[in-house]
């Protein structure tokens, strides 16, 4: 299914990190890098969770929980602890990991709907401590009063264009790892599992240890995500872990397409257009997405990128067979 | 002779029906074994019971000696029982090359392996040999859901044999087969057994079939075992003519 080589997607993870900063020279404006940034954090959410809905067949409806986990342990240690970002990013994923370990091995015991509801539960108790402990959290207003955005190693994250060109690689970097695993005789064992756990079990999979592996990468691509967005906003708020943040992250597979790596990507993409396009004209925006949601469901039955890719295998072995009977 | 499986005094009860009855069989290493015995004799039960799908009430299932009740059906599985099931159980999503090659990479512990590229080349050499041990070579590109009824049921064994078990668990192999069909698979199944020294252990219903290839037959009727012997002992044995030979006619 997947024939990619690692040498082939970093050589074509620099060429795409090369192209945004072209694009940054050409038309740098602050709209554009606005865009670029949104796209780096919801892709990489929605790829992050893709990776158990899509390839591991667990719908999850609690991915915010660690999204929001991520920005508010980050924005955290910098506010108070004093931390440079390389070693608040590197705690924050520490932490994060931990508690989807703790989370996870709860979740994967259970499975299809009784897991689902779980990682929501989960996501609700997780939001409802960060109102409550308003202390700590900052309460419903969060944690405002700014990021802190020491240099390190000559990147000045205070600076647009070094923040685009690190939020850009941070992206990049995180979805050539994740295609990696999912490329991998894990990622295999995982679509077992998604196929047909009963039989990986019988044939020594370790269905279980695997499915919180993949709970936990998953979890810390997440977090990679929550932190993006917490330095693109210097700060973290409560809706970062509401449910809705979930689902947007299960609309996004929906639209790009769950069975293609790039599907969660273009939903993003979708997403983020359909936002800004509707926000500045229509205040029913959640009426304009449901007719996008509907079209696509009723419509093509399957994501933007799936549907484009059966086409495509259709049409070329269409045109083969034509071929082979001249 | 010591037996490669041994069942001792298994017994396995459901709320108040008992399933299996204290059963004691020995499976010599490198035979065929038929189980036969009406719809609900305890037969697929007692295979659950072996792989540790079921937990047994009481009882010890003993491979080469060592007891596996307790064991989860992962570690059974590695310790060399290998099954494949009543409705042939597939990865929808894999091409039958792919289904062997994640098959025996999950022999060689290598599934964990999040760096190197799947199907990869470790795996090919084996996976070549167990595509022609079955007779799937030529479909070896199929998505698996593509394939014939019967063959879905062949690459369901042959996922079962790139575990390289030591015991083979086979639940109907033959079901919703046509008699040529059925014979044709019981003989590669004997071919197999043949050339890997394996012990099979296969459930079946047609009489006919089993009396021409297996080397012991057992008898299962209410969860005990109702007889056991070689095949012409068993269709001489007044009790089986009576429970089983003797409803079929």
């Amino acid at each position: 299914m997947h024939k990619a080589s690692l040498l082939r997607d970093v050589i074509v993870g620099i060429i795409v990190v090369i192209a945004a900063v072209l694009l940054n020279m050409a038309i740098g404006t602050p709209m554009l890098r606005d865009l670029a940034l949104r796209l780096c954090s919801l892709g990489l959410f929605a790829v992050s969770l893709n990776l158990l809905v899509g390839y591991t067949g667990l719908l999850s409806f609690g991915q915010a929980t660690f999204y929001g986990a991520g920005a508010y342990m980050f924005t955290l240690l910098m506010q108070k602890s004093g931390l440079g970002i390389p070693s608040a990013f590197g705690l924050t994923l520490i932490g994060v990991s931990l508690l989807a370990v703790v989370v996870g091995t709860i979740c994967v015991r259970l499975t299809g709907v009784y897991f689902t509801f779980l990682t929501l539960a989960i996501q609700m108790m997780f939001y409802s401590m960060l109102i409550a402990w308003s202390s700590f959290t900052g309460g419903e207003q969060g944690l405002t009063g700014g990021l802190p955005k020491p240099p390190f190693l000559g990147i000045d994250l205070t600076n647009p264009t070094h923040f685009y060109i690190f939020s850009v690689s941070v992206f990049v970097v995180s979805l050539v790892i994740l295609r990696r695993i999912v490329a991998s005789p894990f990622g295999a064992s995982l679509r077992m599992i998604r196929d047909n756990a009963d039989r990986a079990l019988f044939l020594g999979v370790p269905v279980q240890r695997y499915k919180l592996f993949a709970f936990v990468v998953s979890s810390l691509f997440a977090t990679v995500a929550g932190i993006l967005t917490s330095l693109f906003v210097s700060g973290a708020f409560p809706n970062f872990a509401y449910w809705l943040t979930s689902g947007d992250g299960l609309f996004m597979i929906m639209l790009g397409g769950a069975s293609n790596f790039f599907g969660p990507v273009l939903g993003a993409i979708v997403l983020i257009v359909l936002d800004n396009l509707i926000n500045v004209h229509i205040k029913h925006h959640g009426l304009v997405l449901g007719v996008v949601i509907l079209f696509v469901v009723l419509g093509m039955r399957k994501g933007i990128l799936d549907y484009l890719a059966e086409i495509f295998a259709s049409y070329s072995e269409r045109s083969a067979t034509r071929r082979s009977q001249p | 002779m010591t037996a490669r499986l041994q069942l001792v005094k298994l017994h396995k009860r459901f709320g108040g029906v008992v399933a299996t009855d204290n059963v004691s069989l020995d499976f010599a290493p490198s035979t065929l074994s038929a189980i036969i015995g009406p719809n609900g004799a305890g037969k697929t039960t007692l295979f659950n019971l072996i792989t540790g799908r079921l937990k047994p009430s009481s009882g010890q299932v003993l491979l080469d000696g060592k007891d596996l009740v307790g064991l989860e059906p992962g570690a059974i599985t590695r310790l060399g029982i290998g099954r494949a099931f009543q409705v042939a159980s597939l990865f929808k999503t894999f091409s039958v090359r792919d289904s062997l090659a994640a098959a025996v990479l999950s022999r060689q512990r290598a599934l964990g392996d999040m760096v190197g590229n799947f199907p990869g080349s470790m795996a090919t050499d084996h996976v070549d040999r167990i595509l022609h041990l079955t007779g799937l070579a030529h479909l070896a590109q199929r998505g698996s859901t593509e394939l014939s009824h019967g063959d879905q049921k062949l690459l369901d064994i042959a996922l079962a044999l790139a575990l390289e078990p030591k015991v083979l668990l086979l639940d109907e192999p033959t079901a919703g087969m046509g008699r040529n069909e059925a014979r044709a698979m019981l003989e590669r199944i004997h071919q197999v057994s043949q050339r890997e020294k394996l012990t099979v252990i296969f459930i079946e219903h047609d009489m006919e079939l089993v009396f021409g290839l297996a080397q012991s037959v057992r008898v299962l009727r209410y969860g005990a075992v109702l007889a056991e012997g070689t095949p012409a002992e068993i269709r001489a044995h007044p009790a089986v003519i009576a429970a089983y030979l003797g409803s079929e006619a």
